[in-house]
């Protein structure tokens, strides 16, 4: 079959021009409309993951804190422990300190040895002694329960009765003041 | 929209059939032309039946056009002629129908709804009639005629003839042409387009030849266009391809426009998608230089409170042997008395003498007292001894351990 076509018309040649350009602009914007689509995905899906992320963050922000709370108060505890408890820095102050507690509770202290060690195992400077002291019972113990404050880390305590006297052995140490 | 079958020519004579009304009008008053299916009898036509070998598709169309040059080289210019052909195929090759015309005299016909040859018509319609034998057809309308010489049910020779022509000199013609041409005598007669033809030949009409299914067959054209499509010339629709094409074209500008706003939609969406991730992401950085700040401090911390001697401090217990021995000096029973109280490492022993006791039973309250003391996890008496009445008992002594209070500021 043979029709004319041989020749476009001037109306058919722009009317297939404009349909080749807005066919080729919406297949442009077509294009675009895919690429953003799958960048919007993108996007969200990052957007996700990120939200994700910084809830995690923020949970292991909270717990970290929680920690370091925790840690701060007991370390205020421990300071102030030790700012309450351990006051003497030489065998000297404590020294004075026992004979003003042995004063106190009329007994005499006896064989007082002082002196200052480091401990090989934690490095701690402690003032370490021992003494003796005879005085009649209710001194003795009223005596005992006058250290009862000192943080002595009690080695070795004897308490016998000889004769009419009762005799007090004790070995302590004690942590320096820092 | 309702389609009406007709026949014209180039005068202008118009026959239709619309419905089951035949009309005669002119085509000038007839102002419905683009519902209008016509074939075109005209003696200013050309009609030329041609012999092929197989071919098909541009080889025919190539083979056709150089066939038509030669045949035609001192008649027309082909180039300014319109053709349509329908092919049919026979037993070594193919029957092609050509029918031709002017391209300027078909402008006046462009409002037609399709437009094709009454040669084409017929040429189809008898073939699908199926036909045995040699037979003439003449199609008379107006003052034209086409005389069609069938073999075997396929078209094999046509031709048109001027107004001037007579009916009988036409078949005449006819006849002696096909006969010193194609070497075959034509049997019948027939005629078609008009109820009845007077001739010198006996003629008869169409109506009689065709098979059943086709009562009266006085006009070609209706009949032949419902029972077959018709190979038109043009086709001439209510919109024509550019139309399609601006309308195409103002649905993609539409869509483009669309897209345009999805697009825009979707740029200032993936922007603050953008910002929101660059906002995320800087609350994601601070959050992990915090928690990183915090970890380093945290290990400080850590480090400072597993240091030995903050966990000495907060170790430190002592063992509650002042408390313990206050209450016993409290309790002061059964004549009892400390003779001696040894403490080293947590261990201690207690050597109690009990005066003028009897019995041991002594000792076991004794015993029982100390276990109900509450500064002692466990006691054990491990030995007792007797001396004149009285009893040296040896326990030992689990105390308990006690923090050491804080005194006051």
């Amino acid at each position: 079959m043979n029709f004319q076509a041989s020749k476009l018309s001037k109306s058919m040649a722009l009317s297939t021009a404009l349909f080749v350009v807005s066919l080729t602009v919406m297949g442009y914007f077509a294009f675009k409309l895919k690429n953003n689509t799958e960048l919007k995905e993108q996007m969200e899906t990052r957007i996700s993951n990120q939200k994700r992320r910084l809830r995690s963050t923020e949970t292991e922000l909270k717990d970290y804190r929680d920690k370091l709370n925790e840690a701060e108060r007991q370390i205020r505890q421990v300071k102030l422990r030790s700012d309450l408890l351990f006051k003497y820095a030489s065998p000297v102050e404590f020294g004075h300190k026992l004979s003003e507690l042995a004063i106190k509770s009329q007994v005499e202290v006896k064989k007082l040895e002082l002196g200052e060690i480091r401990d090989s195992k934690t490095g701690c400077r402690f003032i370490e002694g021992n003494f003796t002291l005879d005085g009649d019972e209710k001194n003795i113990f009223r005596f005992l329960n006058q250290i009862k404050s000192l943080p002595l880390d009690y080695r070795k305590v004897q308490l016998y009765k000889p004769k009419s006297l009762l005799h007090l052995e004790l070995s302590f140490r004690i942590l320096e003041k820092e | 929209m309702k389609k009406v079958f007709g026949e014209i020519d180039l005068s202008g004579n118009l026959r239709l059939i619309e419905g089951k009304t035949e009309k005669k009008t002119n085509l000038k008053d007839f102002d419905k032309q683009e519902r209008l299916i016509a074939a075109l009898t005209s003696s200013r036509t050309i009609d030329r039946v041609y012999r092929f070998p197989r071919i098909k598709g541009k080889q025919l169309d190539l083979a056709l056009r150089q066939k038509l040059i030669k045949d035609l080289e001192y008649i027309a210019d082909i180039n300014e002629l319109q053709f349509v052909f329908s092919t049919y195929p026979v037993k070594d090759g193919v029957q092609v129908l050509v029918s031709l015309i002017q391209r300027d005299l078909l402008d006046e016909f462009k409002e037609f709804k399709a437009l094709t040859f009454s040669s084409q018509v017929i040429a189809k319609f008898i073939h699908q009639q199926k036909i045995n034998g040699t037979f003439l057809l003449i199609h008379v309308f107006e003052d034209d005629f086409i005389t069609l010489v069938f073999k075997e049910g396929t078209v094999d020779y046509v031709r048109t003839f001027t107004t001037g022509e007579s009916v009988d000199g036409a078949i005449e013609l006819t006849k002696e042409y096909y006969k010193e041409q194609k070497k075959t005598e034509i049997g019948e007669i027939f005629f078609s387009g008009i109820s009845s033809l007077n001739s010198s030949f006996e003629v008869k009409p169409i109506s009689s030849l065709v098979k059943k299914g086709v009562k009266n067959v006085e006009f070609f054209v209706p009949f032949a266009l419902k029972r077959t499509a018709p190979p038109f010339l043009y086709q001439r629709k209510a919109l024509k391809p550019e139309h399609f094409l601006i309308s195409a074209s103002v649905i993609s500008i539409i869509l483009t426009g669309n897209l345009i706003s999805i697009n825009n939609n979707l740029s200032s969406e993936i922007e603050r998608l953008k910002l929101q991730s660059d906002k995320l992401e800087n609350l994601i950085a601070e959050a992990e230089s915090s928690l990183t700040k915090i970890e380093k401090s945290l290990k400080e911390k850590r480090k400072f409170l597993e240091s030995p001697r903050v966990r000495y401090i907060q170790n430190l217990k002592r063992p509650s042997f002042q408390e313990f021995l206050s209450s016993l000096e409290q309790l002061n029973l059964l004549n009892t008395y400390i003779l001696s109280f040894n403490l080293e490492n947590d261990q201690c022993r207690l050597l109690l003498i009990t005066l003028n006791s009897e019995t041991q039973t002594d000792v076991k309250q004794i015993l029982n007292l100390l276990q109900k003391n509450r500064y002692i996890s466990k006691v054990k008496l491990l030995n007792v001894k007797e001396n004149d009445s009285n009893y040296v008992s040896l326990f030992q002594i689990g105390l308990k351990r006690l923090n050491y209070e804080l005194p006051s500021k």
